[in-house]
């Protein structure tokens, strides 16, 4: 199958869930509202919020936090060389969620931009602090696996304990934890867009120092591309990018891990291929995830976090089983 | 330029790897270092390749970029394909894809994998894993080959051929230190031999004198 038909395939199955996510919904819209509310053809209010305020945005948001998520995944998988590489399983968005967690629970009192600002950066933080680790010579790729678990499950209860303790609603909690695109809105947007776009450029710049890296860090060094340079610049990225999902969708799970994994099957081993494919399969996942969260049992919405956990899972087991 | 290496000396973790050994790699030809385990072969390899910096004494310094190093533990990611390791040899030498194609086809041919080059590298023996990591060292241009492959597990008939193969890589012009345990092998076809038990040098020069006083040496 060539490129173009598995790119198409792609944008098809993306253009589908659009569809989905702009038609369906607790709110009976017939599609004569839809189109009328999305052409701004007349002014009725109720179809043109339901739309515009709430059903678009949620997309886009969902969209750009998939994207964000297996590009996040597949820069951890490059630059480390570990098959497990997912930036929430290993603790980066679990940075960001603590922060979130201070907001959440009212410690810390921030607004919309500095809230995303400061996930960002606790998210950037703990990236670095991994990329310091992977910098160290003995460490292999399985070391990482489980010292990233480790400090994941840490944040996670750092961030819970924070809010249990600021005594906030069960929904916010289980928004942040479990992740969920409820309250996302054209702000969250404004922010993940040139997020999303910047990381995605550097990246691809530094993409051809991908191959060596693939063989270790001694042939790399051979092959006249600095290993650990180019894993911080990496890593960076990874920190951003996973900061600014986490603000957006909360943590969301095993996104970043099976993204590339599936692009790999689809496309090939070429890094910038990978870039590119795992941001777009990230996306399809994330924006089919949150169509099953909010219709399975509507009105009442899973987690979506749930939702790819419930795939991610099993595909986890399964890579390890082909290990060797 | 010959590698001359003067009183090396290496501890890691406390342990005495290298006692302080001394001799000469001359800069042509096919140079063994045999030794049994925990003697410290792959040590030097690593030194002379600056893989590790915390020797004491001298050793010739030679530019990463002049040397290509084939570690005995290097693990691929299992969704390479043999062609796709051999392509990676060729990184930052500035050829078109096309010149890269050919260029490859030869390698694979040269080394005689040509019939596997499909397959990841999951899939081949330890033999032929041996053969496409030296054609992704050829492919690298470089005319220092360090090589270890003393964790090889192959039989008897490849090993051979695969000497064969070094040989004639060796005589094509390269220089080639290579780390083994083959010691009857090493002593065929190699032109300068290092013997080393427990960090420390017990021969070192011509082959054929080792041979004739094998028997005095407790390796």
């Amino acid at each position: 199958m060539s490129y173009v038909i598995k790119y198409c395939s792609i944008f098809a199955l993306l253009l589908g869930l659009f569809l989905i996510g702009l038609s369906a919904g607790p709110s009976d819209l017939d599609q004569k509202e839809i189109i009328n509310a999305l052409l701004k053809l007349d002014r009725e209010e109720f179809a043109d919020t339901i739309v515009w305020n709430i059903r678009l945005p949620r997309i886009a948001v969902s969209f750009l936090t998939g994207a964000s998520l297996g590009l996040a995944g597949v820069l951890i998988q490059l630059s480390s060389r570990s098959t497990f590489g997912d930036p929430n399983l290993f603790g980066i968005g679990g940075g960001g969620a603590i922060f979130l967690a201070l907001v959440t629970a009212g410690m810390v009192t921030t607004g919309h931009f500095a809230s995303f600002a400061g996930c960002v950066i606790t998210s950037l933080v703990v990236a670095l602090i991994l990329a310091k680790l992977i910098a160290s010579k003995d460490l292999s790729p399985v070391k990482l696996t489980i010292m990233g678990i480790a400090v994941g499950a840490l944040t996670v209860s750092v961030s819970t304990s924070i809010i249990s303790h600021g005594e906030v609603f069960p929904t916010q909690v289980m928004g942040l934890i479990g992740g969920s695109f409820t309250g996302s809105n054209w702000e969250t947007f404004q922010y993940l867009l040139p997020t999303v776009v910047i990381c995605f450029g550097i990246s691809a710049v530094i993409s051809r120092k991908f191959y060596p890296i693939m063989l270790g860090d001694t042939l790399s060094r051979s092959l006249g591309v600095d290993p650990i340079r180019t894993r911080y610049i990496a890593m960076s990225m990874v920190g951003i990018l996973t900061g600014g999902s986490v603000y957006s969708g909360g943590l969301i799970g095993f996104v970043g891990l099976v993204s590339p994994h599936i692009t790999r099957r689809i496309f090939s081993n070429n890094p910038l291929g990978l870039l590119i494919g795992s941001s777009m399969v990230g996306a399809v996942i994330t924006l089919g995830s949150d169509q099953l969260s909010r219709l399975l049992f509507a009105p009442t919405e899973l987690p979506v976090g749930m939702v790819t956990t419930i795939f991610g899972a099993p595909m986890m087991i399964y890579l390890a089983l082909k290990m060797k | 330029m010959n590698i001359t290496v003067r009183d090396l000396k290496l501890s890691i973790d406390n342990i005495k790897i290298l006692k302080g050994i001394s001799f000469t790699i001359p800069d042509s030809g096919f140079t063994s270092i045999i030794g049994s385990n925990g003697s410290g072969k792959s040590s030097i390899l690593r030194i002379i390749s600056s893989d590790i910096d915390t020797y004491s004494g001298f050793v010739t310094d030679i530019a990463v970029g002049n040397i290509t190093y084939l570690p005995q533990d290097i693990a691929p990611p299992s969704f390479l394909s043999v062609t796709e390791i051999v392509c990676l040899g060729f990184y930052g030498r500035g050829l078109t894809s096309c010149e890269k194609k050919i260029a490859v086809e030869k390698l694979l041919d040269s080394c005689g994998i040509a019939h596997i080059e499909h397959q990841t590298f999951t899939d081949i023996s330890a033999g032929e894993m041996q053969r496409a990591w030296l054609a992704f060292a050829l492919a690298q241009a470089k005319n220092l080959i360090l090589m270890d492959e003393s964790l090889a597990v192959i039989d008897r008939p490849a090993r051979t051929n695969f000497f064969k193969l070094l040989r004639s890589i060796v005589d094509g012009g390269k220089t080639l230190v290579l780390v083994t345990h083959d010691v009857d092998l090493a002593v065929e076809f190699s032109d300068n031999l290092l013997v080393l038990k427990d960090g420390r040098k017990l021969f070192d020069g011509n082959p054929s004198d080792f041979h004739s006083d094998l028997s005095s040496y407790q390796l």
